[in-house]
């Protein structure tokens, strides 16, 4: 038993010394994501501008930035992160629009709390690829709940909701403009 | 000599990892994700919970006992991005005070956290998720109660996290274990190791516990969890005695039992129904020595639970939930005895539960339930059990 406590300990500071990686693993996967989705494309992030009145609109999620995404000049779509609340910590995530501002693709980045993180699952996620302009995205009607998540998935459910409605609202003051 | 060089392979292999920099140029986008503009530190939930609980019986007359079961408030602070503390501060029955939890949490990376401090032992589906509206029927199930035993919280130190690429979850800590001698034994045939939780509450510590459990939720709905626990009891016998002193030192030993157990469970949803399940075996050895020091101790060789739920809930896809459910649960705190010890069969239980819980509002609970309590002398119990239950 001794031994074993020792190995834990020793465990533990390799990973505490490790700890200021924070934000690499976090790039790694949303390369990881436009490689899937776009194969052989090299995919470009241009920020756009989101207005404090635009923003102010949608509650559930904060730290929205909104990108469109091309390659080689053609257009491929749109990805947005955000934030939203669990239990007692925020969660991270980033939701990939096509062109016709359907999902594509929902990625969680990071998820800190210990319970809940059951939202990070791909099998679960899936359920919001093909939906498009905020439409049939409630939780527990169109998308399953899971055990142990009660906060959490409700709660990124209802902020993928939200930048699918940033998201039709900018495409649509875009072509106004 | 083996430690030292241990110690040296350890440090070498820290530093080598740190060797690796790679540059990263898209910095920008990883930290502006991770800048979060903190609205509040401290957050505050609470869950509880009041029953009426009513043995009935067609020749004798019971009175029901009425108890505010539990009233519990939850405090997270976030001191930064990385750190926080959770605590639970618990009224058990009115009257009993307890701390449930209390530990710092330290999120060295997005999905890796280090955690010290009174933590809930990871067995079973209950032990961790066990807010009122969480699970059916109006008291915990059995199982955890009897086998588990919940709520189950000792003090210690670990590690908990999520791997990148798989959906996995797993916690590991070393922590303290059961009391089982404090002048008298305390573990007993009747609730098992139940008597012996510390609960961080001046607690005795002989030697480390080791809790592990490993979540599986890659296919959607499912929810799988296996959990061990191998460690020793711990004994006052211990405190002030003599190195030299073999004759104390026997004494002392037998004092203890090694407890080593596993746990299954499974959770699944599919559209309106609800299904879960758990497995909890112990392996207690020592027994026999163990039973000799107090008169009359009877703890078993083997203790086994598993219980299995059925519900549909009929108002699936609206606002609130409909519940009706049925639990079927086994337990058996003699499964096997030490040689020369007869299993008492009034141990030997089985609980089914036919009840409803009607959900208000996500987070506010209404429960009634029939039981029927059998056991091994065949004698049987009947009783009706109504609470309200709350988590916010």
């Amino acid at each position: 038993m001794r031994r074993f406590v020792v190995l834990v300990c020793l465990l533990a500071c390799t990973i505490l010394v490790n700890a200021n990686n924070y934000p690499k693993s976090v790039r790694k996967k949303i390369d990881k994501t436009f490689i899937k989705l776009f194969p052989k494309k090299v995919v470009e992030l241009k920020e756009m501008t989101l207005s404090q009145d635009v923003l102010s609109s949608y509650a559930s999620v904060s730290n929205v930035k909104a990108s469109i995404l091309s390659a080689a000049g053609e257009e491929l779509g749109y990805a947005c992160f955000a934030s939203s609340r669990g239990k007692n910590d925020h969660f991270d995530y980033m939701v990939i629009f096509d062109k016709a501002l359907v999902i594509k693709k929902v990625v969680v980045l990071v998820y800190r709390s210990t319970y809940g993180g059951e939202i990070m699952s791909r099998s679960w996620l899936k359920q919001f690829i093909g939906k498009s302009k905020g439409e049939a995205l409630e939780i527990d009607k169109d998308i399953d709940s899971i055990s142990g998540a009660t906060l959490s998935a409700p709660s990124i459910t209802q902020g993928i909701k939200e930048l699918s409605l940033l998201i039709s609202d900018i495409d649509k003051s875009k072509e106004s403009n | 000599m083996k430690k030292g060089l241990l110690l040296l392979m350890a440090v070498a292999l820290v530093f080598g990892l740190k060797a690796q920099e790679v540059k990263d140029e898209y910095k920008s986008i990883g930290t502006t994700i991770l800048e979060r503009v903190k609205d509040e530190k401290l957050s505050i939930g609470g869950y509880g919970e009041v029953h009426y609980n009513q043995q009935i019986n067609g020749q004798t007359r019971y009175n029901g006992k009425m108890d505010v079961h539990r009233m519990v408030m939850f405090f997270g602070y976030q001191f930064n991005d990385k750190t926080s503390f959770v605590t639970e501060l618990e009224f058990e029955h009115v009257k009993e005070v307890y701390v449930e939890q209390a530990f710092l949490n330290y999120n060295v990376r997005p999905n890796t956290a280090l955690r010290a401090g009174l933590m809930l032992v990871p067995m079973g589906i209950v032990n961790e998720y066990h807010e009122p509206t969480t699970f059916n029927g109006v008291e915990r199930p059995s199982v955890d109660k009897y086998i588990v035993p919940t709520t189950w919280r000792e003090i210690g130190f670990g590690v908990n996290g999520r791997l990148a690429n798989a959906p996995l979850k797993y916690q590991m800590y070393i922590m303290n274990g059961f009391n089982g001698y404090d002048g008298s034994s305390k573990l007993r045939g009747k609730d098992g190791v139940r008597k012996g939780r510390q609960k961080g509450a001046e607690s005795t510590f002989t030697s480390p516990s080791l809790s592990a459990k490993v979540d599986y939720y890659g296919v959607k709905g499912l929810n799988l969890g296996l959990s061990a626990y191998f460690g020793k009891t711990q004994s006052s016998a211990f405190d002030g005695l003599d190195k030299d002193d073999s004759i104390a030192e026997n004494f002392a030993d037998s004092t203890r039992v090694g407890i080593s157990m596993i746990g299954l469970d499974f959770r699944y949803r599919l559209d309106a129904l609800r299904l879960k399940g758990q497995y909890i075996h112990s392996f207690i050895n020592n027994v026999d020595e163990y039973n000799k020091v107090s008169d009359g101790a009877d703890l078993g060789k083997q203790m086994m639970g598993y219980y299995l739920e059925a519900g549909y809930d009929l108002l699936h896809g609206k606002d609130q939930s409909l519940v009706p459910f049925v639990r079927y649960e086994n337990y058996n705190t003699h499964h096997k005895m030490a040689s020369g010890e007869t299993a008492n069969k009034a141990y030997d239980r089985q609980d089914l539960f036919f009840g409803l819980s009607y959900h208000l509002a996500k987070g506010a609970v209404v429960k009634a339930d029939y039981q029927y309590s059998k056991n091994g002398n065949d004698d049987k119990a009947y009783f009706l059990n109504f609470g309200v239950g709350v988590w916010f």
